[in-house]
């Protein structure tokens, strides 16, 4: 039988020899499989295993349980109510501004804006409920509780950054205004809501404008109050200022900050 | 968006040559993360210089030599173990096991030798054709990556070009965080 003509070199023409041949080559390709087989499924279970683990230790806590730790932390770092809050700042304050007092008025706009932030913070409010899952509002809680919880871990360093950053833009800013919004220790205790004959927006006598708002800023930018994500709203809008205030017409597009 | 720089020093090129690298580590907010899944923006990517330093003029001629003589070993391999062969017939088997052992080493490293070579040489003629990397978000969110610098100066340059390209990403996923309504115009 002449295999001219066929398309597979490979035949011979015998069935017999074919036959072997094939045979021989199907044992081949097995003894191929099975000795591949014994080296390739020991090293995809090894990286399959080390993928694993790899997630395993990298893998997110769940919302839920971040949500309790959040909340336990908040429990144990019992944070001051903002009334209790004011009454203890206020005392720090007025202690610290008795060398250089400023005006009364001048005084109760710095502790509302105090009590303002301090609220703003929700350190002693109970956390919001939790928002659906697989959502980006659910990522954006989870920030939220991260935040928290950094500003929980160390309550009383907390605090005491808050006070220290209001108190130095407090001290700083009145330390730039000009005599005339200064008043002296006894006419402030004396006269706590004094008769005024007619007020002004309190920029049109500052003798530095600039100065005066730098000193102001300052404080709520430094590393501490960075680390641990306090005035956040205010830092933000700060920053949006800056870059309002750098751009000709307005700002256009969001800031380019990571 | 947390992005930590580090800049470091290493020895590279085989031994011959200082190298600087900047590694750069993001840590993306939760809200981040969630746009990034939500919205399908792991294979966005940013542009930058290669993590590899360019080849040494040792690893050039490392390469080349283990290309050009790994072959040549082998071949004195085969024969020396020929040798081996005909000298149990002729002086015995102490001095033939001398000789298949060399022909047999030869033989067995060769392949390795060239392996190493090639795979050398792959790399530096990768490093040639694809001067810049694509960093994905996905990578980002898994491990730091990192730049070459030739110099400490030139490291500046870098550290501006990931934080402009890293505040340009930020921007977009921040951006992605709403899909856009129906709009309408009257032209």
């Amino acid at each position: 039988m002449s295999t001219r003509g066929s398309p597979w070199p490979i035949i011979s023409g015998s069935p017999f020899v074919d036959a072997v041949l094939l045979i021989f080559l199907l044992f081949g390709v097995i003894l191929a499989i099975i000795f591949g087989s014994m080296v390739l499924i020991p090293i995809g279970i090894a990286i399959g295993v080390l993928r694993g683990l790899q997630w395993y230790a990298t893998r997110p806590v769940p919302t839920d349980r971040l949500y309790e730790d959040t909340v336990q932390r908040s429990i144990s770092a019992n944070f001051p109510a903002p009334d209790q809050f004011m009454d203890a700042y206020l005392d720090r304050l007025l202690e610290a501004i008795r060398e250089n007092v400023p005006t009364y008025s001048v005084f109760q706009a710095m502790a509302e804006i105090a009590e303002e932030l301090y609220k703003e913070e929700r350190l002693a409010n109970p956390l919001p409920p939790l928002p659906p899952a697989n959502t980006i509002e659910e990522g954006r809680y989870r920030d939220q509780l991260i935040v928290h919880q950094r500003k929980s871990i160390d309550a009383p360093r907390t605090l005491d950054v808050f006070h220290r950053t209001l108190g130095r833009a407090y001290l700083d800013f009145i330390a730039e205004l000009p005599s005339i919004a200064k008043s002296t220790e006894q006419d402030f205790l004396k006269a706590s809501e004094p008769e005024c004959f007619a007020t002004f927006p309190i920029i049109d006598v500052l003798p530095d404008a600039g100065a005066a708002v730098s000193a102001l800023i300052i404080p709520f930018l430094s590393q501490s109050v960075e680390q641990l994500g306090l005035f956040s709203q205010l830092r933000k809008q700060l920053d949006w200022n800056l870059h309002a205030a750098t751009m000709a017409g307005g700002p256009t597009r969001p800031v380019l900050r990571l | 968006m947390r992005v930590t720089i580090n800049h470091r020093q290493k020895t590279t090129g085989l031994r011959s040559t200082e190298s600087q690298f900047v590694d750069c580590t993001v840590q993306f907010s939760e809200e981040e993360k969630a746009i990034i899944k939500v919205r399908g923006l792991a294979d966005h990517l940013i542009v930058l210089d290669n993590p590899r330093p360019p080849p040494s003029y040792r690893e050039y001629m490392t390469a080349g030599i283990l290309l050009a003589f790994s072959p040549l070993f082998g071949l004195v391999g085969f024969w020396t173990l020929v040798y081996a062969v005909i000298n149990i017939f002729l002086s015995g088997w102490a001095s033939a096991t001398a000789y298949a052992f060399i022909g047999g080493a030869l033989i067995v490293f060769t392949p390795f030798g060239w392996a190493i070579g090639f795979l050398m040489d792959r790399a530096m003629n990768h490093r040639f054709t694809h001067p810049k990397q694509f960093v994905t978000i996905r990578e980002m969110l898994l491990h730091p990556f990192t730049v070459h610098s030739p110099d400490p100066a030139y490291s500046d340059l870098i550290v501006d070009q990931i934080r402009e390209r890293l505040a340009v990403l930020k921007a977009v996923i921040i951006g992605s965080a709403e899909t856009r309504g129906r709009q309408t115009y009257e032209l």
